[in-house]
């Protein structure tokens, strides 16, 4: 027998040779003191390079249980059309009521930016009968479980006003908004008209607009000075829907804790929903134009299923499920992000979230 | 859920988050995508899962590593973070340099080397590796000697230039 590869030497090692292949190959060492040597070598080169893998290895972590991939991604599949239905039909919906109130004007015209901040001086928090009757309407088709959602749009007196607070709304409870989605297929025609669907980046929430029914004013692609504009020339009162500025210290009352924050970020604002939900937002500067939107809770026990469960979508969600998994623990908070990024660069920035100190 | 995956799962995982690892390099990252392709396997329930779920984790670092190109210019705002206002321990600086350089090292060997190594280590055997890569099985062995060579060659090459480099 010639010479043996370090092919065959290393697959020897590594236990892969057929015992016919490894009778042969000892034979020859027994007599070829050479091949003992490479064979030495190929020993020592096996052990230096598994070594060197070892150190390039990630900090050992318990694995999940298998069951648990299983139900996140059978779940995830009928979540997230649903949820985006959701964003999609109660935007449309709400922005059809809040039409109605308005008495129809501008109907058919795809824009809503004409709408003026209407009905001033009317405490918002109270629809009008008209109003009223509408929102009935819509609860009873929707279900019982629908009614937070549709009553806290109902001050919605404008359509971009009632988006913005859709969006709130599908970040914070997509729960209950994908219970009215079954309205989207009774209106498809409005949702054409109306509804500009925000196609694949769900949180692609316009950077600049901050969640109050003012600035909601801005469209997508508008810039933020616009939305500034706005929130200048209306009194901050007006609207119930607005996210109230708050200071440091009543939104880490309202949390139990410090609210977090990406390090190194500048913070505009910290504010506090108007639902009494006990959320608090914290916007952060991204660069000119660019707002990220932390949106942030108590983690509260009895929410512990829903949380288990967006938890496990985050996870297994990571390449098809962009809207389920922006949301993430930290400490004893809830914490969701939006802002106008790649859903991924959105994740890394939620990773990096730390309390302010 | 067919047994045997729960068995490869229990046996696999840490395998597979390794393998994964090595290619993205962000440990959070590697189990995300390490549960998903376990995820799939549960739908699909390939007959040979390791080696099908190695073959679907390869795919999804792949996909991973195209995206993570795209996103470069975001992920540059999260250097810009100030750094940890507590040093950390120079152990921790050690390991974090030594990884540096292995994974200087991975990445100065040919795709196919570097797969073939990964595979490896990560648990699948000549058979499974070959059918994996196309290679012949006979190839697997030469293959992996020279992958091995080279990484460590690499290695002690980079090793001395920082070194150097020190000073």
């Amino acid at each position: 027998m010639s010479h043996v590869d370090d092919g065959i030497l290393h697959a020897y090692l590594d236990g892969e040779l057929s015992a016919v292949e490894r009778a042969r190959l000892e034979a020859h060492l027994a007599d070829c003191s050479a091949c003992g040597t490479r064979l030495e070598e190929a020993r020592a080169l096996v052990g230096r390079a598994a070594q060197l893998l070892a150190v390039a290895a990630p900090p050992e972590r318990a694995a999940p249980p298998l069951q648990q991939l299983g139900r996140g991604r059978g779940r995830r599949r009928f979540v997230v059309p649903l949820t985006w239905a959701a964003t999609v039909a109660l935007a449309l919906m709400t922005g059809w009521y809040a039409r109605g109130g308005d008495g129809g004007r501008g109907t058919g015209d795809g824009s809503v930016a004409a709408s003026p901040p209407a009905r001033e001086g009317m405490p918002t928090m109270m629809p009008t009968e008209q109003e009223r009757a509408r929102v009935d309407t819509a609860v009873s088709v929707a279900g019982r479980a629908a009614e937070p959602a549709a009553t806290g749009l109902t001050e919605g007196a404008q359509q971009r006003a009632a988006k913005t607070t859709t969006r709130v709304h599908d970040t914070i409870g997509a729960r209950e908004a994908d219970l009215l989605v079954a309205n989207a297929a009774d209106e498809p025609e409005r949702a054409a008209a109306r509804v500009e669907v925000p196609a694949p980046a769900p949180v692609a929430v316009p950077a600049a607009a901050p969640v109050d029914a003012r600035g909601a004013g801005a469209p997508s692609a508008g810039p933020r000075a616009a939305a500034e504009r706005r929130d200048r020339m209306v009194p901050r009162d007006l609207v119930s829907t607005t996210w109230r500025v708050i200071g440091r210290q009543p939104a880490s009352s309202l949390l139990g804790t410090a609210p977090v924050a990406v390090p190194g970020l500048p913070i505009r604002e910290l504010r506090e929903s108007p639902l009494g939900d006990g959320v608090v937002l914290v916007e952060q500067q991204l660069a000119a134009g660019e707002v990220i939107q932390l949106f942030q809770r108590r983690a509260v026990a009895e929410h512990a299923g829903d949380d288990a469960l967006r938890r496990q979508v985050y996870l297994d969600g990571e390449l098809r499920a962009p809207a389920e998994r922006l949301a993430r623990y930290v400490g004893g908070l809830r914490v969701e992000i939006a802002g106008p990024l790649d859903t991924d660069s959105l994740n890394k920035l939620l990773e990096s979230v730390r309390p302010i100190p | 859920m067919p047994e045997d995956l729960a068995e490869v799962y229990r046996t696999t995982y840490r395998a597979l988050v390794r393998f994964l690892y090595r290619k993205v390099w962000d440990p959070e990252r590697a189990e995300d995508l390490a549960q998903e392709a376990f995820a799939r396997a549960l739908v699909h329930k390939p007959e040979n899962a390791r080696g099908w779920l190695f073959v679907v984790a390869a795919n999804l670092a792949r996909d991973e590593a195209r995206r993570a190109v795209r996103e470069r210019r975001h992920l540059t705002l999260l250097r810009d973070a100030p750094a940890p206002v507590a040093a950390p321990p120079d152990e921790a600086v050690e390991a974090e340099h030594e990884q540096a350089r292995v994974r200087w090292a991975l990445e100065r060997l040919t795709p196919r080397d570097r797969e073939v190594l990964l595979l490896w280590d990560g648990g699948l055997s000549y058979d499974e590796i070959a059918v994996h890569t196309g290679l012949a099985r006979g190839a697997v062995g030469t293959t992996l000697a020279r992958a091995r060579r080279r990484l460590v060659e690499a290695y002690e090459a980079g090793s001395e230039a920082a070194d150097v480099a020190r000073g």
